[in-house]
């Protein structure tokens, strides 16, 4: 059975040998101040708002190379007159050449925040995202919290008790949990589960779901399935590298020194071990969570939870280009911040990372 | 009269996918107080795993262990693993090679020490980081409340070695095992290392076990040398005697292949012919008459046992004894000359 084993990336060390020796001292609010970590998270950021600039120009791109549906024929509807269809487009300024729509719509952006009206049915985007993301932030999060509490923890057993029974059972699990796909999971759940249409009538359905300010227990119970289902792969994912850390962190000499001084295995694995095989899989839990902040698309579409990622599943099929835009600006945002996140927050974990 | 640490018969097995390693296979070994005892082998000839198996550290499912390991009156091949727990460490402790991959990158040097007192003495967080301050401060490193928050990356090789045996020496234990503690440092470095070594042993009267595949480090340092080869042990002697009259063929061997400064240099160094035998195949009678220039009959089907030879000279060898000692000394005189 192969091993996955992450190597979390490590940013290069450009600080300085000087700075190397005098950081170790320092706070932690003394080091995020320390002027090579401002100048590198400066810098990141930088990057970061040309990789927005270079996505939305991507997507203004694809949208108009690719085929898809002319959306001013959409929104006039069937049996349109071209003259009705030639209106339109001009309202939604279509007409002018791509270059003018895309400086038009990073002028707005970028001056007013304002990401535009959907061609669909004239909604602000930046509205529709925001009424969507809490909902999209409580599938992801909920989803999180029970793939880090399963996948942590099996990963650990596993490790110790590698090559028993137990550790071939729930690798073999884990690895149906990878390979199923989330729109199969989803439905066997619903099947099972739900209120609605499950055999086992526990939780809500598709569909059910009721925002958390007005029952949360609604809230809840529309939410454990889609939790369930979205964290199964991550967990599954999570146990399979934390094992894998885990059993390569054991054979290192420093384990040995540990043994050496006495300590009991309890507290060699669980402080010597785990503090070494986990801190790639905090590297990996921020990037797969801000990766999730942007929506959930197939979890949100199974279950039809007004989110994000449902969001953007609808706009593509409307051929809704602001919406699409400012789904997948959102989308990478969240990624982006991630990463510079995860990033800092390295440098606090492992004291040999220097920027 | 019995020695503080002495190993009897000791074999070591594992059991792996291609056969049985036969990592140690009988054992003969004693150290006391205030004395060094030098091991020298090549890589694989059981030097590390009769250190590590000492240190209770070989446990494995897969092992098989025999013999006896007599430190201070208790067997430690027949002490249950909570009651190695409390030796290891606390009254052996033991250093490695390398000095960067066996301190936890993750973890401040004082911490680690702290965490080596504590688990065995309680006493509180404060005492033991100022006994920590005092062991770096002992072992020779410079302004010892900075260094004790420095992260083992923070520190140089020689440091970082130092560390390590402040960690090992802050319990002060009856043994301390070195397990090659000088091949991944400097030269200059290393001469600082064993007479730190030296001198702890004096002041704190421990014992030392010293690893190593140097002889150099051997006639530094050790008072009592033992040959191993294959998991055995085929040459013990005193250090006075093995420089005067070595007489095993496989320490002639060592002996020749330090290069010489002073001699015209040779079309190429001298080593020992051939490669070191698998563990799991072992060639039948003496483990060494593969590569052994004088090879007998008898020593393709017998093999040697370890057999007084002269007053404090023990060795494995078919070889008449007359014959050892005037090759031997044939060998020394050539190499000093």
């Amino acid at each position: 059975m192969s091993e996955v084993v992450e190597n979390a990336p490590r940013p290069d060390g450009s600080g300085g040998g000087s700075s190397r020796l005098l950081a170790a001292p320092l706070t932690f609010v003394g080091r995020l101040a320390s002027s090579s970590m401002l100048r590198y998270v400066v810098r990141r950021v930088l990057w970061g708002i040309l990789m927005l600039l270079i996505v939305s120009a991507l997507t203004f791109v694809v949208f108009y190379v690719l085929p898809s549906a002319d959306p001013a024929q959409l929104r006039a509807g069937k049996g349109a007159t071209p003259a009705r269809i030639a209106e339109i487009r001009h309202t939604l300024g279509l007409d002018r050449p791509v270059y003018d729509q895309y400086w038009l719509y990073m002028k707005r952006l970028v001056l007013h925040f304002d990401l535009g009206y959907s061609y669909h049915n004239e909604v602000s985007v930046r509205q529709e995202i925001f009424s969507r993301l809490p909902v999209t932030f409580s599938v992801a999060i909920g989803a999180f919290f029970i793939w880090i509490l399963v996948g942590i923890p099996v990963g650990v057993i596993s490790a110790i008790k590698r090559r028993s029974l137990l550790d071939r059972f729930t690798m073999g699990v884990s690895l149906a949990a990878i390979s199923a796909p989330v729109y199969w999971l989803g439905l066997i759940a619903l099947f099972l589960f739900s209120k609605d249409i499950g055999m086992f009538k526990l939780f809500g359905g598709s569909g059910s779901y009721t925002p958390f300010s007005q029952d949360p227990g609604a809230w809840f119970s529309s939410l454990v399935l889609p939790w369930c289902v979205l964290a199964a792969a991550f967990a599954a994912f999570y146990a399979r590298m934390v094992r894998g850390n885990l059993i390569e962190v054991m054979s290192e000499d420093y384990i040995r020194t540990a043994r050496a001084k006495g300590l009991s295995e309890r507290r060699v694995v669980f402080r010597h071990g785990l503090r070494a095989a986990l801190t790639p899989v905090v590297t990996m839990a921020g990037l797969d969570l801000g990766g999730l902040f942007g929506g959930a698309v197939l979890t949100e579409t199974v279950f039809n939870i007004p989110g994000v990622g449902r969001f953007a599943y609808q706009s593509i099929i409307d051929s809704d280009l602001p919406s699409i835009q400012g789904t997948v600006l959102f989308g990478a945002f969240f990624i982006i911040s991630a990463n510079l996140i995860v990033d800092v927050l390295y440098a606090f974990l492992d004291p040999r990372v220097r920027y | 009269m019995s020695s503080l640490l002495e190993i009897h018969d000791l074999h070591v097995h594992f059991r792996t996918r291609d056969g049985v390693v036969r990592a140690v296979e009988g054992a003969e070994l004693a150290v006391d107080r205030e004395r060094t005892l030098g091991i020298v082998g090549e890589s694989g000839s059981g030097k590390s795993v009769t250190a590590l198996t000492v240190m209770g550290l070989t446990r494995f499912p897969n092992a098989t262990i025999s013999g006896e390991i007599m430190f201070d009156g208790t067997d430690l091949v027949k002490l249950p693993d909570n009651q190695m727990q409390s030796v290891r460490g606390k009254r052996i402790a033991m250093i490695f090679q390398d000095p960067l991959s066996s301190l936890h990158p993750l973890f401040k040097i004082g911490w680690q020490i702290v965490e080596a007192i504590r688990n065995h003495e309680k006493v509180s967080k404060k005492v033991a980081r100022a006994r920590t301050i005092e062991a770096l401060r002992e072992v020779g490193i410079s302004s010892p409340e900075k260094r004790v928050d420095s992260y083992p990356h923070e520190l140089s090789g020689g440091m970082r070695q130092r560390a390590m045996i402040a960690m090992a020496l802050a319990l002060k234990p009856d043994v301390l095992i070195a397990d090659e503690p000088t091949t991944a440092l400097d030269v200059t470095v290393q001469a600082q290392i064993l007479d730190l070594i030296r001198r702890l042993k004096d002041d704190y009267q421990t014992a030392i076990v010293m690893i190593t595949h140097d002889l150099g480090v051997i006639a530094e340092l050790a008072d009592e040398v033992a040959v191993m080869y294959a998991g055995r042990v085929m040459e013990r002697t005193s250090r006075q005697k093995l420089f005067t009259v070595p007489e095993l063929p496989y320490t002639w061997g060592l002996m020749r292949s330090i290069p010489r400064l002073d001699a015209p240099r040779p079309g190429r160094l001298n080593s020992i012919a051939g490669m070191p035998p698998s563990l799991i195949h072992l060639p039948s009678g003496c483990p060494f008459h593969p590569r052994c220039p004088y090879v007998m009959d008898v020593c393709l089907k017998i093999e040697p046992q370890l057999e007084q030879s002269e007053a404090g000279h023990m060795v494995a060898c078919h070889l008449k004894p007359e014959e050892r000692r005037r090759l031997g000394r044939e060998l020394i005189s050539q190499r000093s000359s």
